[in-house]
């Protein structure tokens, strides 16, 4: 106990109450810089294979000789038929499963997002392990066209030829699923839920049909992405797409696999990110590691394997770079060797990390090393807040008329009438009425503007095409109008007090860090981004310009020991900075920096929400928004104030 | 927004309540999913009240086989009887008329909540003013803060049947407020009769009954809720003259144990008469002794079980059980002053240790504190800190971590479904995350009850000796 | 067949009388069946009997003694063992080989009725002592069938035996499965030992474990069951017990025909791979395969790596015909024999596509050729009754939800019994029970419904409804279950592969009588394999389960006592002490003694200066704790200067 008094006679020390602007600020930084150290040597990690069974291009493959011939023809046969109808290209396919002996089934699939139709049919056929009981299974997926767009002929051709000469095999203990989808998002997406689905109900947006014939659970997935056509085209680099829905991550023993068969076995290199040129130094360490959290924040489908995450199917896509010395047969011996070595595994992968950050094919962190980066900008939020709720305790003295030169002797009055011990409730009774009412009014505004939240989701959400762009800019207007309408219906309807505004501002920090934590277990690079974005709303303070600067005692506080014009100046850069960095204005700007056309991306992210079950725009719209929102409020609460 | 607080002012309990329930049911009516959802949720639905294993029961037990010859249902039988007659809840009028029923529930409890805040049992007590008696809790905000708590909000729509305990353990507090001993005892005994636990509350049950019969005896003139300390030692000399109309302690106690446990054993008899076998003797009341049901949720029990020795089970349980037993008696000797207080801290205490906590139960507990709200002065600590020591000695005598308490609440609140799903569904993250939210929501909750103890403790203290009040205190 | 057939001999009964004639039979057969894409099914017979009254007397002929003993021992009057693996086409490959009768769900299956005189719990100890001997017998783990895999099916299994006098009525019926246990050579072996030849001659011979367990669907299964004639012929002691034992295999031709020394399927030379001229850029790169046209050919000794040898004709009059192998191929197909001659009739009467052969004495090595055939008609089998599928919906390891498909291809609606075994920590809600069209979700309501829920670490679920599927529609029945989180020492070592749940047994009544269960208690004597209906079971599953963190039960241990001591310490610490002012806190013992070491401290910087304080030091030291010493200490301190006032002070307050 007197630890504790001890403890909280520090609360009373000026010092502490300085702090809190300056803590969280070093908070931000060391976070941001905690991200720029990650690459070096000692905060990273060779990759290995934990999972003993799975005994990575342990052996020989066979897969050549008059494969390659067969396989030739099947590429032909892909090729001819590419130019057909959707209803022939298909029955082509069938005819070729039903001459390798196996039985073809369909799904058909139908997104109607934002006004536009994505139709498809899954082609897919299940070959029977002869080891096996209809427990286990494992996919093996050529999307029809990849997630370029082109027709994948040497993809489909290379898994009909793989499915015709895995069924010679007797060792397979697990099903062999050969999935050929339509496109590489939707198709697997629609193919996925559905086998993992009773009866899927169809709604105005989602038309998924069931499945004909299932297999046992899902072991794995791999995918394969090569564009080329009857003439051929010997590759140079494997590129291993591994991002999952929602940033959702695959086993590493499933990635450590692939490279080392690859590598390894077939001397193959293997790339990430697309970038081939990879000398393991700090900066292409550091490219590969942005590019990583870039597309882990989208959390968009990256390929065919994205959709099999959110199921706790751990799926990787091969992809083909550059042009070098390697021939669809070594990808297939490649493919061979991976399957051989799932086929090993007795359990579900569950041994090595599902939390990383790859910054080479064979070079990663664990969750242990990067995760304080994102806590500590989430928490900055709580520090602030705490400091907000602390400073708001003094809000009713300061906000009194009364100017802080006599609010010392106040306080001597005060500590006069505390000693005498009958008076000692006389503040305590005021305190705890005004608290009463204090605390209500806030938390009424925070809720209210966290339920707005959900009109801009609807509305990018289920306008149409042709009107989305539009929505973001009337989104963008409302955003800015917002917060200066409600202040002052706050300040001078409602008459709130700056310690209401303080109570508010600490309200939505506690709920944003709650929030950005949260999120950064589920997705650290979403937490990340969102959090740096969202960094200057807790530096944001009722503007004081025309006030003297004693009333905006807390900025002073906040600020250290400022004169009013550095206070003024950081004021309006807090305000301008407010201004900036808003939801609206980011979006604005992503579609500048990678020069994508607005209504394109809108398009992208409500198919996402949609479709693909992305939550990004749910994070964005109910967290950062209606934050930035209040954040705004406060900051123009000061200037309401000052008019009234 | 004036003509709002005009009509607020006015009559402020009907607001509050019909706000209460309109939120309810405007919640399962505009998300018609939520419900169901909150159903499956192991924070909310636990083996021994879910509300779909209830359903389950149900359908057994309307096919005439023996709803308890089985591992799934727990739950008490007379609830079957009364779903019984309730339509089907998996058609939406059926979900609707629940959650109707259900929101019932939860008004009953906020009433029972007034009422008790009103009865001003927290503050005066036979032997005892409370010297912060002037900052005691509006009824009315007592109500509030039970009717818009978002964990008894979640509840109601998740329909555990643990919401039948809550409201009876605070119909049976309140009856025993109005003095009504019997009345009490009933709630009491068909409150333990649904979750067994209760029964813990047997002893500061039956001390509160005994004090407010005091008060009633000594017709004290009635007190001015103006807190003023100095009323203290008088009103303690008055009752010392007319301690004799008072009832005996030993009969009381005698006659209401005998009370409680004569319905205990009525409703156990009725439930038999519905019942082919006395089969759901063990089924219900041996469970949450035995532990077979491993199914992770927000208390302390079910990892611990998970990962003990099958050598010291027995042990442990053992213990376990005597840990939570071991609560009750201490509490009523030393809180006879304020007995109110003793009912609080064990509410609190069933709700931290019960072997299938949840988090309804958890939220009605944290409610009812507001019934000795004035016991602590959180915000008020915050506020007032900055004026020298004698406020950090203040403090000191507040609720000294409620906020940062009520922060890890949040967060294990937001934390706790995610590391769920990152177990469960996800598969990326291993039990041990679930768990250690759990420990930091089971940490928080003692941290506030203990606060609760210290602070009641004061405050009784401060009564004998106004002037140590605000200095520091050792203990010894 | 072998049972109408005996029942038909009067020889046999009237021989019963005196045994060394002719009373114990043994009779082996294989059916041959090539299937389509070029699997051939093999199904092998072995039927022995003896006499009931040589049974209970021990006297064993063709009846194992090792399996005999068992059952007396354990009072089990009618046995069926099954030990499956592998899948069984419908599509392509038709109707299930006898019905499905003499098949099991993957693993092992054992089904027993056990004489009831003594109680339940005499049921059980018998049971027990029944998995465990035969799990001995066919080192197979069947001494884990305890209580939570037991059940006792009301409705899907009937009595094949006809045991005179008490029909059934004073029997138990158990049934247990093992879906986890993997069937191989360890089980085969045993399997052979208990035929008369051993597996060294006749069909038997092919039995091989290499090539049995390479097989697509494999099942062996062992039936014994008393036979007693309708009461009406003769007098009580002509029951017979009858064992059966069956391997029905589908081998994939083309795989099993590979050589033994190079078993690795590598790609062809393209000189073998015949290619589709048709196609334009067929060539010396590219090569479309043809489908395979025709019939593969084949030989018993290529696909079983070993031609028959010899014969096991061992009843005593052969003469009746003894069918040894029958081959079911269109007859327009070659057949070349080797040392096999075509029994008479040479081909069967009403079905020109089945031909019979028997086993010659004497030959050593005996062979059945077929040669590859272009064209040929291919032989279409008969319908299966019904097509199901099982699977497990859902994702994540909280909760499911079963999902099964029955589709019936005929124009006529059939009455189905499905059973379901399911482990206790699989918690199925049965109201959410649904039975209902796929196409139009219209209900369908259950004729029958056996439920025993499951008991935490103490009984299985049983599941067991009857209803009617319609003519050629597709039924699906779906309900939601919960996954129970079990303790850490109850998952095995692969935990985070899942549980196998046991297959579901369906029973498609006969069409003459849906009601089958009343005739059932009448026994089946009369209605025989027909009465029964026939039997499917769909593909078992696996349950993953959530798994705690098995590395850490200390930790966990010290934590939640840790949290739990907080809270106990803290409370009760507040509890049990009363408050003061820090000021009015009293000394405690320590402070004594603090002052006690300052005292000497200060005695010895006294000593430094003086005699005196030496000497009273020396006092000081000789007596610690006496009054003289404490006031002369008091007095030393005293001289010894003022450095340690309060100590001094309070060392005076003592004395004084």
């Amino acid at each position: 106990m007197p630890l504790l008094a001890r403890l909280l006679t520090l609360r009373n020390s000026p010092l502490l109450l300085q702090l809190p602007p300056f803590a969280s600020a070093l908070c931000i930084v060391v976070g941001i810089a905690w991200l720029f150290i990650l690459p070096l040597d000692e905060y990273s990690r060779q990759t290995y294979v934990s999972e003993n069974a799975i005994l990575p291009g342990q052996v020989h493959t066979y897969f050549g000789g008059s494969e390659h011939n067969v396989f030739r023809a099947y590429r032909q046969e892909v090729y001819g038929i590419s130019g057909w109808d959707e209803r022939d290209r298909l029955n082509a396919v069938e005819s070729v499963i039903r001459d390798i002996g196996l039985k073809p089934a369909r799904q058909d699939y139908r997104y109607t997002v934002a006004g536009e139709d994505i139709e498809g049919t899954n082609l897919y056929t299940i070959l029977q392990g002869p080891r096996a009981d209809a427990t286990e299974a494992m996919v093996l997926i050529a999307a029809w066209r990849n997630f370029d767009g082109q027709v994948n002929f040497s993809g489909v051709a290379l898994v009909l030829t793989l499915a015709r000469y895995f069924k010679r095999w007797s060792i397979w203990s697990k099903d062999i699923i050969v999935l050929i989808p339509s496109d590489s998002t939707y198709g697997p997406e629609a193919w996925v839920s559905a086998y993992h689905s009773t009866a899927t109900e169809v709604t105005s947006s989602r038309n998924v049909s069931e499945l004909p014939i299932k297999a046992g659970a899902l072991q794995a997935a791999v995918a394969i992405d090569y564009p080329v056509g009857p003439w051929g085209h010997r590759f140079d680099k494997l590129d291993i797409l591994y991002d999952g829905i929602n940033g959702a991550l695959p086993n590493l023993d499933l990635l450590n696999t692939a490279v080392s068969i690859a590598n390894g076995q077939m001397g193959i290199g293997c790339s990430l990110h697309g970038i081939t040129a990879h000398s393991d130094k700090y900066p292409d360490r550091l490219k590969i590691l942005t590019k990583g959290v870039i597309t882990q924040s989208a959390g968009h489908a990256t390929g065919p394997h994205s959709a099999f995450m959110p199921y706790h199917v751990d799926a990787i896509t091969l992809k083909t770079l550059g042009d070098g010395w390697h021939d669809e047969m070594s990808l297939g011996r490649t493919t061979e060797s991976i399957f051989r070595s799932i086929n090993n595994l007795l359990e579900h992968l569950h041994q090595s990390f599902f939390f990383y950050i790859l910054l080479g094919a064979q070079r990663f962190v664990s969750i242990g090393n990067y995760l304080p980066a994102a806590m500590l900008i989430a928490g900055n939020f709580t520090v602030t807040a705490l400091a907000l709720w602390v400073q708001s305790g003094r809000a009713p003295i300061a906000s009194s008329p009364k100017s802080g030169s006599t609010n010392k002797q106040l306080q001597e009055g005060q500590l006069e009438v505390v000693k005498t011990a009958g008076a000692i409730v006389l503040i305590p009774k005021q305190a705890t009425r005004t608290v009463q009412r204090q605390l209500f009014v806030p938390v009424l505004a925070v809720l209210a503007v966290h339920l707005l939240g959900i009109l801009p989701i609807q509305a990018l959400n289920t306008l149409n095409r042709a009107y989305l762009s539009l929505g973001l800019r009337i989104i963008a207007a409302i955003s800015y109008i917002l917060p200066a309408f409600i202040a002052i219906i706050l300040v001078r309807g409602v008459k709130v007090s700056r310690q209401q505004i303080q109570i508010m501002q600490s309200f939505s920090l506690l709920l944003l860090g709650a929030a950005l934590s949260t999120l950064a277990t589920l997705n650290f690079s979403l937490a990340f981004v969102v959090g740096v974005l969202a960094a200057p709303l807790s530096f944001v303070r009722p503007l004081s310009i025309g006030r003297r600067s004693s009333n905006g005692s807390d900025v002073a506080i906040a600020m250290g020991s400022m004169g009013r014009y550095g206070q003024y100046l950081v004021e309006i850069l807090g305000a301008l900075t407010w201004t900036a960095v808003s939801p609206p204005t980011v979006l604005y700007a992503m579609t500048w920096y990678f020069d994508k056309d607005m209504q394109w991306m809108l398009l992208e992210m409500a198919k996402g929400w949609h479709a693909q079950g992305v939550y990004t725009p749910l994070v964005i719209w109910s967290i950062w928004w209606p934050a930035w929102i209040l954040g705004g409020i406060v900051l123009v609460a000061g200037a309401a104030e000052r008019v009234e | 927004m004036t003509s709002l607080r005009k009509v607020y002012d006015d009559h402020p309990k009907t607001v509050v309540f019909a706000s209460g329930a309109l939120i309810r049911i405007l919640a399962a009516l505009v998300f018609p999913r939520l419900p169901d959802l909150l159903t499956l949720r192991p924070e909310i639905s636990t083996p021994v009240n879910s509300f779909k294993r209830l359903q389950e029961g149900l359908f057994l037990h309307e096919r005439g086989l023996d709803p308890y010859d089985g591992g799934i249902f727990h739950q008490a039988p007379l609830l079957l009887s009364l779903f019984s007659l309730v339509p089907n809840p998996s058609s939406w009028i059926g979900r609707l008329i629940s959650i109707v029923l259900y929101t019932g529930l939860d008004l009953l409890s906020a009433d029972c909540l007034y009422s008790i805040a009103d009865s001003g049992a927290g503050y005066k007590t036979r032997l005892f003013t409370s010297p912060r008696s002037d900052r005691v809790w509006k009824p009315i905000s007592v109500a509030a803060a039970y009717l818009f708590n978002p964990y008894t909000l979640l509840a109601c729509l998740g329909r555990p049947t643990s919401v039948f305990t809550t409201t009876l353990i605070l119909l049976s507090i309140s009856h025993a407020c109005q003095r009504q001993t019997v009345t009490a005892a009933f709630a009491l005994a068909m409150a333990s009769y649904n979750s067994f636990h209760p029964i813990l509350l047997l002893p500061p049950v039956g001390l509160l009954c005994y004090d407010r019969l005091c008060i009633n005896s000594s017709n004290s003139q009635p007190f001015t809720t103006n807190g003023d300390t100095s009323f203290a030692p008088q009103n303690g000399i008055k009752i010392s003259t007319d301690q004799r109309n008072h009832p005996q302690p030993l009969p009381f106690a005698l006659k209401f144990t005998t009370t409680f446990t004569v319905f205990l054993t009525f409703l156990l008899l009725l439930s038999r008469l519905i019942l082919p076998s006395w089969n759901f003797l063990p089924a219900v009341y041996l469970t949450p002794l035995t532990l077979p049901d491993l199914t992770p949720n927000p208390g302390l029990w079910w990892y611990f079980f998970i990962e003990m020795f099958d050598a010291f089970r027995s042990f442990f349980l053992g213990v376990f059980a005597l840990h939570m037993l071991s609560y009750s008696v201490p509490f009523c000797l030393r809180f006879q002053k304020q007995p109110l207080v003793a009912v609080v801290l064990m509410m609190g205490v069933v709700a931290i240790f019960e072997p299938y906590a949840n988090a309804g139960t958890a939220g009605a507990w944290l409610s009812s504190l507001g019934l000795v709200g004035h016991l602590f002065e959180g915000e008020y600590h915050v506020l007032l800190i900055s004026y020298g020591p004698i406020n950090v000695a203040l403090v000191s005598s507040a609720y000294r971590y409620t906020f940062p308490a009520l922060a890890a609440l949040l967060y294990s609140t937001f934390l706790g479904p995610a590391f769920h799903h990152l177990w469960i569904y996800a598969g990326s993250g291993n039990a041990n995350f679930f768990y250690a939210i759990t420990l930091v929501w089971s940490l928080a909750l003692l941290i506030i009850l203990t606060d609760t103890v210290y602070s009641a403790l004061r405050d009784e203290w401060e009564a004998e000796r106004p002037e140590g009040k605000g200095k520091d205190v050792g203990q010894i | 067949m072998k049972l109408t057939h005996l029942l038909a001999l009067p020889a046999s009964l009237l021989a019963l009388l005196t045994p060394t004639l002719a009373g114990p039979e043994y009779n082996e057969h294989l059916h041959l069946l090539p299937l389509s894409n070029d699997y051939l099914y093999a199904g092998f017979n072995f039927t022995s009997t003896t006499s009931l009254s040589a049974y209970e007397s021990h006297h064993y002929r063709y009846f194992p003694r090792s399996l005999g003993q068992i059952l007396q021992y354990t009072h089990t009057s009618e046995l069926h063992l099954r030990f499956a693996l592998g899948r069984w086409d419908d599509e392509s490959w038709g109707a299930r080989p006898r019905d499905g009768g003499r098949e099991g769900g993957t693993g092992v299956e054992l089904w027993a009725w056990i004489d009831r005189d003594g109680g339940g719990e005499k049921v059980e100890e018998r049971w027990g002592d029944l998995v465990n001997s035969l799990s001995g017998l066919f080192c197979a783990s069947l001494n884990f069938i305890d209580g939570t895999k037991t059940v006792r099916p009301v409705l899907s299994f009937e009595s094949e035996g006809s045991s005179r006098g008490s029909d059934g009525v004073g029997q138990q019926l158990l049934h247990g499965t093992l879906p986890n246990e993997v069937v191989c050579t360890e089980n085969l072996t045993p399997f052979l030992k208990l035929l008369p030849c051993k597996g060294k001659a006749g069909i038997s011979s092919l039995l091989d474990g290499h090539k049995v367990f390479d097989a697509n669907w494999q099942t062996m299964s062992i039936d014994v069951r008393p036979i007693c004639p309708s009461s009406a012929t003769n007098t009580d002691d002509e029951c017979m017990l009858e064992i059966q034992q069956t391997v029905d295999v589908v081998l994939d031709i083309e795989r099993s025909m590979r050589p033994r020394d190079d078993p690795i399927p590598r790609p062809r030379p393209i000189e073998e791979i015949e290619c589709d001229e048709t196609k334009h850029y067929n060539g010396p790169d590219s090569c479309y395969p043809k489908r395979k046209e025709g019939a593969m050919g084949w030989s018993l000794s290529k696909i079983f790596g070993t031609p028959v040898l010899g014969s096991c004709h061992l009843a005593e009059d052969d003469a009746h015909e003894n069918v040894d192998i029958t081959l079911e191929v269109p007859s327009t197909r070659v057949v070349e024999t080797s040392a096999l001659q075509l029994s008479s009739p040479v081909v069967d009467a009403q079905n020109t596509d089945i031909r019979h052969f028997k086993l010659q004495e004497g030959i050593h090595r005996t062979d059945l050729t077929l040669p590859y055939q272009p064209n040929v008609a291919s032989t279409l089998r008969s319908q299966p009754p019904l097509y199901a599928t099982r699977q497990i919906t859902g994702h994540g390891q909280e909760r499911g939800g079963m999902h099964t498909l029955l589709h019936n291809p005929h124009p006529y609606p059939q009455t189905i019994i499905y059973l379901e075994t399911l482990p206790w920590f699989l918690r199925p809600y049965m109201h959410t029970l649904k039975i209902s069209h796929k196409s139009s979700s219209k209900t369908v309501e259950l004729e029958k419904m056996f439920y025993t829920p499951a008991i935490d670490r103490k009984r299985a679920t049983k599941l067991e409804v009857q209803f009617t599927v319609p003519a050629s529609t597709t039924l699906e029945l779906t309900y939601d279950f919960e996954k129970a989180v079990l303790r850490y020492t109850e998952y095995p070592p692969d935990a985070n592969r899942g549980f196998d749940i046991a297959a579901a047994v369906i029973r498609v009544l006969p069409q003459s009588q849906t009601a089958a269960q009343s005739q059932a208690q009448s026994g089946a004597a009369g209605s025989g394999c027909k009465g029964r209906g026939s039997y499917l079971r769909t593909t078992s599953l696996l349950l993953p389960l959530p798994t705690p963190d098995f590395s850490m039960p200390y930790n966990v241990i010290i934590l939640t006592s840790t949290v739990i001591a907080l809270g106990f310490g803290s409370i009760f610490n507040l509890v049990v002490r009363r408050f003061v002012l820090v000021g009015e806190v009293p000394r405690g013992p320590l402070h004594a003694v603090v002052a006690r070491v300052r005292e000497l401290v200060g005695k010895v910087r006294g000593g430094k200066m003086g005699k005196a304080g030496d000497v009273g030091g020396d006092l000081g030291g000789a007596d610690e704790d006496s009054g003289s010493g404490g006031k002369d200490t008091g007095v030393s301190t005293g001289k010894s200067g003022g450095i340690s006032d309060p100590v001094m002070g309070s060392g005076s307050d003592k004395v004084d």
